[in-house]
């Protein structure tokens, strides 16, 4: 060992008395890899191998008979691909999934902000009990929330039509059918996850003005900045990196909503004007395992594409 | 990083391979003992008919358990589906009579030649059960749609002899509180018997290629009868669907409600039940007659509704499954099923219907019994639910001629795609 670096040996004698195995920079190393095992293979186990798997079957014609009958499936190039862009409704979906998802993204990341800034500003009490009723809707499961607000907009005995037609005095509204008009039912459906979606939202960017130094904002205000001057230019850059996570996670979770959509259509609404991607990937014939990896595969890549710009921006901003 | 790339990899292989052989290794054993599982949906199997299944397996069978787990209709599709190809798979299964060739198609149910069955079966649901020629489940029970009635709410009506008379009837009793006709936008199983009466149809092979045909003649005359329905009889949600119909009824709203024959329990359930029915007021003269046809004297083709039961190819003992199925589909449990109401799926078991006026009803009905088209990609069809949007644009007023158009589209597609 000491023959083959004399160099080493000659300018640093203590630290190969120190660290005997070092061999320069070249040594592989083991310990931090080893920690890092347990990860790697969970992550190659729970999502390496399902993502490969879906990007193969994608190409592939695998249905469940060739499970139960023991076959390979057929190599069909990218003719499942063809066929979702040409021969289907997929275009349409895909344009309604990503509307839904920004409007969505916007509504949930501005009523969160405000509520954030909002609870700022109340008294212990006050913020105690709007933490609370935050709580309980992000606590709700979406399905029975689902379930609610269709009742509370039910044709037959929903309470929404019993108020209009109180409001308006009138008769107009016994039997109005909110879900049968693909507008309407997209407005309930944003009520609902609006509804679910701002407490995570308010949470996460309460704690984060939690962060923003009360000196910088006391500086500023003497320097005469006004209100949205202060939130523009000193909250905001001391909160990017937060506001980044969550418009990252709200623009996932909004793309492959599913739960509120399904169950709404359950409810009425017309199926086939209201389905999104995750609802449209379900209702494919039973075992069609090419055409619904294909349509996961174009939904994985239209996630990372989105995430991708915000993710590296918050990795050089934590790189600085 | 080459490195662990490499490990990854070899990780993936060493997964998607210990996968195929695990897959692979589903051999038969017949064991001296075990347990065979029996799924059945829903509540319809009477009690005594599981416990005579059971009963009479395990005393033949020594050393055998039968266990019944009963499961939903929403759990037909997709969870039987990934059950039935796990390792731990359910041995005999109940589906519904209009998913049972896709079933068959995707091999999920083992042929049933090689078993000695009865040959008087339903000849709709053996239609329904059978697949490129072949057996593949055993017919168990039918159901048809009834239209039920109660004597305090019809009155002097009489009632109506023909399918013309029925929905005149029904515009006549019509009020703002009363429906004379109950019919809800999305229940397409009632609105299948206008189509076929006026001489229209779901879809037929011509060749190789399906054609629709709720655009054909008689299905534009059916539809248009039935937006009449919608329009000037009903006062049910446009856009609603045809669960739990006792609630109008026993509200007193409703003259005419076309139902499955079982809602007799649900409407002549007690005042204070779980789910509440009418057993002391409108449940207590409760009537049921046969759909009319177009004529005097003749009934309208219904939607026969029903379930078979199949072997699951997975079963670790599918000769026990079948000895199992043997059971289910004798004499003596057929009987059983009978005196609960259900229409049994073999014919000899018949005559033990009870002799209430809605199980004649029902057996008048069924003689005149049509299914959805028997093709695995009917599923399909189903799941994408545009035959009841159609119907719930049609109740809403639309143009019944281009609906149909579109919808008769819709489904050339799935079927010949």
């Amino acid at each position: 060992m000491t023959a083959t670096l004399p160099s080493a040996t000659a300018t640093s004698g203590s630290t190969k008395a120190d660290r005997p195995g070092r061999r320069g920079g070249r040594r592989f190393p083991w310990a931090p890899w080893l920690l890092l095992t347990p990860s790697v293979v969970l992550l190659a186990v729970m999502v390496g191998y399902p993502t490969i798997k879906m990007i193969v079957t994608s190409f592939t014609d695998e249905a469940i008979r060739n499970k139960m009958l023991g076959t390979a499936p057929n190599f069909v190039g990218f003719d499942n691909y063809l066929e979702i862009f040409t021969q289907s409704d997929f275009p349409a979906v895909l344009a309604r999934s990503i509307a839904l998802m920004v409007i969505l993204t916007a509504l949930i990341t501005a009523g969160g902000m405000l509520l954030a800034l909002l609870m700022r500003r109340l008294s212990k009490g006050w913020r105690t009990a709007v933490s609370i009723s935050l709580l309980l809707a992000w606590a709700m499961p979406p399905l029975a929330a689902t379930v609610v607000f269709g009742w509370m907009f039910d044709t037959k005995y929903g309470v929404a039509n019993y108020i209009l037609n109180v409001l308006t005095r009138s008769n107009d509204w016994t039997d109005h059918q909110w879900l049968y008009n693909p507008f309407s039912f997209f407005m309930v459906l944003i009520l609902i996850v609006t509804w679910q979606g701002i407490p995570f939202a308010a949470f996460t960017f309460y704690a984060g003005l939690g962060q923003v130094p009360d000196e910088v904002l006391e500086a500023s205000q003497l320097d005469g900045a006004g209100g949205f001057q202060r939130f523009r230019f000193i909250v905001m850059p001391y909160l990017s990196s937060v506001v980044t996570a969550v418009l990252v996670l709200e623009t996932i979770w909004n793309l492959r909503i599913f739960t509120q959509v399904y169950a709404l259509q359950q409810r009425g609404g017309l199926v086939s004007e209201t389905n999104v991607l995750p609802t449209y990937i379900f209702r494919q014939g039973m075992g069609e395992f090419g055409v619904t990896a294909a349509i996961g595969v174009i939904m994985l890549i239209l996630l990372m594409a989105l995430s991708y710009f915000n993710v590296r921006r918050t990795l050089k901003e934590e790189a600085l | 990083m080459r490195k662990l790339g490499i490990a990854a990899l070899g990780a993936v292989a060493a997964l998607t391979l210990a996968g195929c052989s695990a897959g692979g290794s589903a051999e038969e054993t017949t064991a001296d003992s075990g347990t065979i599982t029996v799924w059945v949906v829903g509540t319809d199997t009477p009690d005594t008919a599981r416990d005579y299944l059971k009963d009479t397996f395990e005393s033949e069978n020594d050393g055998w358990t039968l266990d019944i787990v009963e499961k939903t209709w929403a759990d037909v599709s997709d969870t039987y589906a990934a059950a039935l190809q796990s390792n731990d798979s359910p041995d005999v299964v109940e589906v519904g009579n209009t998913q049972t060739a896709s079933f068959a198609d995707q091999g999920l149910f083992l042929p049933l030649d090689d078993v000695d069955l009865p040959d008087d079966f339903l000849g709709g649901l053996q239609d329904s059960a059978t697949y490129d020629g072949t057996l593949y489940a055993a017919p168990y029970y039918a159901g048809g749609r009834i239209v039920f009635y109660s004597d305090q709410i019809l009155g002097d009506t009489v009632l109506p002899e023909t399918l013309d008379e029925y929905v005149a009837t029904g515009e006549a009793r019509h009020t703002d509180t009363v429906s004379g006709i109950y019919a809800p936008g999305r229940d397409w199983y009632n609105a299948l018997p206008y189509v076929w009466a006026h001489g229209g149809f779901i879809a037929e092979q011509e060749g190789d290629e399906w054609k629709a045909g709720f655009s054909s003649e008689g299905g534009i005359e059916g539809l248009t009868q039935l937006q009449q329905v919608y329009t000037n009889a009903s006062n049910a949600a446009k856009d609603g669907d045809e669960t739990d119909p006792q609630v109008p009824f026993c509200a007193g709203e409703v003259v005419f409600l076309s139902a499955p024959a079982w809602v007799q329990w649900s409407i002549n359930a007690p005042e204070d039940a779980e789910n509440p029915g009418c057993a002391s007021t409108y449940g207590a003269d409760l009537n049921a007659f046969p759909l009319p046809g177009l004529e005097a004297g003749e009934t309208a083709p219904i939607f026969a509704g029903g379930s078979n039961m199949g072997v699951a190819t997975k079963s670790k003992s599918p000769e026990m499954a079948k000895k199992a199925l043997q059971i289910i589909t004798s004499d003596g449990y057929q009987t059983l099923l009978a005196e609960g109401g259900l229409t049994p799926g073999v014919e000899s078991a018949a005559s033990s219907l009870p002799d209430t006026p809605v199980a004649k009803a029902q057996a008048t009905a069924l003689a005149n019994s049509k299914v959805t088209p028997t093709t695995p990609k009917w599923a399909e069809v189903e799941g994408a639910q545009i035959i009841q949007e159609a119907l719930v644009k049609i109740a809403n007023g639309g143009d019944v001629a281009a609906i149909a158009a579109e919808l008769d589209g819709q489904i050339e597609d799935i079927l010949n795609g």
